[in-house]
């Protein structure tokens, strides 16, 4: 064989392996995505977890009720039909976030100090709160009252190499009862997120953060929304927090259940459509018992389940593992 | 929007340089440079003479200041499943830095490696008797357990009842031997012995032959037995324990200066957890800070080896004159026990000894009383003092 027949094998087999490599990322891609999407379609048609004891299941009847109406649309959520708040921005942001905006600085400033590369901050010129029902003065609400409003959070990842920025906008919509300040007793609140995602460039810039696979970029425009739901006993003390936590496009349809034993205890369960998840005990706001995972199935792949002992907030190896 | 968010971040950036810094930050760090080559390794392996250094772990999230170490001496193990002997820690420190450290005696036991392959990483599980230090100045004692460890990568220890020790002993043991069977080899020639260690009840010899204050020990092969044993039937353990322990002592101890540190700050920590805190269960190390790597003197003297007859040592302590002593004593059963205790108030020190006592002699009757005697002594109904 002459030199030039030898070179045009050998260009012809690089290409080929190009070629044969570029398919095969791609048919991976595809699989992967197909896994994913089956995935996320037998979660929906699966439905809700059903409860015999009637608050938890009016719960579930009141979301499946609300949820049909508004999905993960924030546009549903009535921002455009309410009256503005006469509020300053920090009046605003404690009735949107439930604190002040120095004490989400601290806590912001709290994880940077624990998480190499991070740093948070939350716009506050992003607040906006409107009345859709109820009194809202310039205190904020006060009494029942239903508002709506916006909060805008900022969040960088920095490592080697990468530098990740994701501004996520939040539009809530809170029925609550407002007592010098504070929300009181049942509450209902809607939360609908949507994330763009940046990187930063070298000369320090923001360039949006689109990936060739399209269904990654896909996934992080999707919408979240948490529907939650906090029911108190008859003295006003928490007896049931319901969280429902919806993305369709990554097949997210969880529901957790926290049962708040006493003022010290609580019981959590979660579930993903209607199987059950996990499992696990607090105590004063740290985990404290047994943390069951149970098993699952992924793309047709058991995925065992497992179960750790906590105590006091602090992971133990232990064969029996109080709750109390 | 791009334009606000690098605005408010260089802002967020601003606050965060002007916070003060994280007093944990200085907590054993930074990482020293290993001080232990690949031929220092080889000589252990070929002598079985132990080694003193320093091993760096990688941790891949943490930067290379922050990655994890283990400082203090080597030992010769055997590894059943890759039927080779390996360098793995025996008394020291394993330094985490700016979350925690785990110091004490260090047992390792091997499991299932994947050995058909060019590049054997052994893999294998840590358990330290000893105390974790945190950067808010506690130290607790107990048992903490690393399992599923891949050589050369970082350690998570995790707390462990000695309820679990148990257990995950038993079911090593058993794993390993039912592979050396179905290896059809010898018995291990060398090596930790599993079939002698379950005769002995293993989870007393490795909290028995923990390099800890008498004390400490007690208390936790206390822990053990009644944990493991349930009602307190459980003579045979707490002898076991009692013999390694007084194994145990002498040489250099961890916890009285008898080895010392290059990691930062630890001897100075180790000096003041002795002087202030003694053999309790719960002390305080004190501020977390760089103290250097010398010094580090220990107030109270490490638990003396059995004598014949009583041997009393005292030393200044924080709270009063910390003494030492070998507390022998005979049971009804005609067996004998000398065990190291040690403790600062006299009334104390006699509740110590009845329950060690108590306990060692499995008198089951009297283990309610000698909690009870232990608590209006020292306030603890394990005879740790207050």
């Amino acid at each position: 064989m002459n030199t030039r027949c030898r070179a045009l094998l050998a260009g012809s087999a690089l290409l080929c392996a190009v070629f044969v490599l570029g398919a095969c990322q791609s048919m991976g891609e595809g699989m992967a995505e197909s896994a994913a999407r089956a995935r996320a379609e037998r979660y929906a048609a699966q439905g809700n977890p059903q409860f015999s004891d009637p608050q938890l299941q009016a719960v579930v009847k009141d979301f499946e009720a609300r949820y049909a109406v508004i999905g993960v649309d924030a546009d549903r959520l009535g921002l455009d039909q309410g009256r503005p708040c006469p509020v300053s921005k920090a009046t605003a942001f404690t009735v949107m976030k439930g604190m002040s905006y120095e004490a989400y600085q601290k806590i912001q400033l709290d994880i940077a100090a624990k998480v190499p590369g991070y740093t948070g901050i939350s716009d506050p010129d992003a607040v906006r709160v409107v009345s859709l029902s109820g009194f809202c003065g310039e205190n904020g609400p006060q009494g029942p009252a239903v508002i709506v409003g916006t909060t805008r959070d900022i969040s960088r990842y920095r490592g080697e190499g990468y530098s990740t920025v994701t501004v996520s906008d939040t539009v809530s919509r809170i029925e609550a009862t407002w007592a010098e300040g504070q929300r009181r007793g049942e509450q209902t609140i809607i939360s609908i997120i949507r994330s763009a995602q940046f990187k930063e460039t070298g000369d320090g810039q923001l360039a949006e953060n689109i990936q060739d696979w399209d269904y990654l970029n896909e996934i992080r425009d999707a919408p979240s929304a948490n529907y939650t739901y906090l029911v108190p006993k008859a003295d006003g003390t928490p007896r049931y927090t319901v969280s429902f936590g919806r993305n369709p496009t990554i097949g997210t349809y969880t529901t957790t259940v926290a049962e708040h034993l006493d003022t010290r205890l609580t019981y959590t369960r979660t579930w993903q459509g209607t199987e059950l998840l996990q499992e696990n005990r607090m105590k004063d706001g740290q985990l404290h018992g047994w943390m069951i995972i149970h098993p699952t199935v992924y793309d047709g792949t058991q995925i065992p389940g497992r179960r750790d002992c906590y105590q006091n907030g602090e992971l133990v190896k232990a064969l029996e593992c109080p709750s109390s | 929007m791009a334009a606000d968010a690098l605005r408010l971040l260089n802002q967020a950036d601003g606050l965060k340089a002007a916070a003060p810094a994280d007093p944990a930050a200085g907590f054993l760090s930074p990482t020293p440079a290993a001080t232990i080559a690949d031929e220092d390794y080889a000589r252990v392996l070929r002598s079985g003479i132990p080694l003193q250094g320093i091993q760096v772990r990688d941790d891949p999230v943490a930067p290379a200041a922050l990655d994890p170490y283990f400082e203090g001496s080597f030992k010769r193990t055997h590894h059943v499943y890759i039927g080779e002997d390996l360098v793995t820690y025996d008394k020291g420190v394993y330094a985490m830095p700016g979350q925690a450290a785990y110091v004490g005696t260090f047992t390792y036991f091997g499991q299932p490696t994947q050995t058909d392959v060019a590049f054997v990483f052994p893999k294998g599980s840590f358990v330290v008797v000893g105390k974790k230090l945190t950067p808010d100045g506690k130290a607790e004692t107990g048992i903490y357990i690393a399992e599923d460890a891949v050589a050369g990568f970082a350690l998570r220890f995790v707390k462990a009842t000695p309820e679990y020790l148990a257990d995950f002993e038993r079911h090593h043991a058993r794993a390993a031997d039912a592979y050396r069977r179905q290896q059809a080899e010898a018995a291990a020639n060398g090596g930790f012995s599993f079939g002698q260690a379950l005769a002995l009840g293993l989870g007393a010899a490795v909290i028995g032959g923990a390099d800890l204050p008498g004390l400490d020990k007690m208390q936790l092969g206390q822990a053990f037995v009644s944990d493991v044993m349930g009602g307190g039937d459980g003579t045979a353990l707490m002898s076991s324990f009692m013999g390694a322990m007084q194994g145990a002592t002498g040489g250099e101890s961890l916890f009285s200066g008898g080895m010392d540190f290059q990691a930062p700050g630890l001897n100075g920590m180790l000096a003041n957890l002795m002087q202030g805190n003694g053999a309790g269960a719960g002390g305080t190390v004190g501020a977390a800070g760089n103290s250097g790597s010398g010094g580090g003197g220990a107030a109270v003297p490490a638990p003396t080896p059995a004598p014949a007859s009583p041997g009393v040592s005292a030393s200044a302590g924080g709270a009063g004159p910390a003494r030492s002593e070998s507390y022998s004593f005979s049971c009804p059963s005609g067996a004998s026990y000398s065990i190291p205790i040690s403790y600062r108030q006299a009334a104390c020190g006699e509740a110590m000894k009845n329950f060690a006592r108590v306990y060692s002699c499995n008198l089951i009757g009297d283990f309610a009383a000698a909690g009870q005697r232990c608590q209006q002594a020292c306030g603890n109904a394990q005879c740790a003092e207050k």
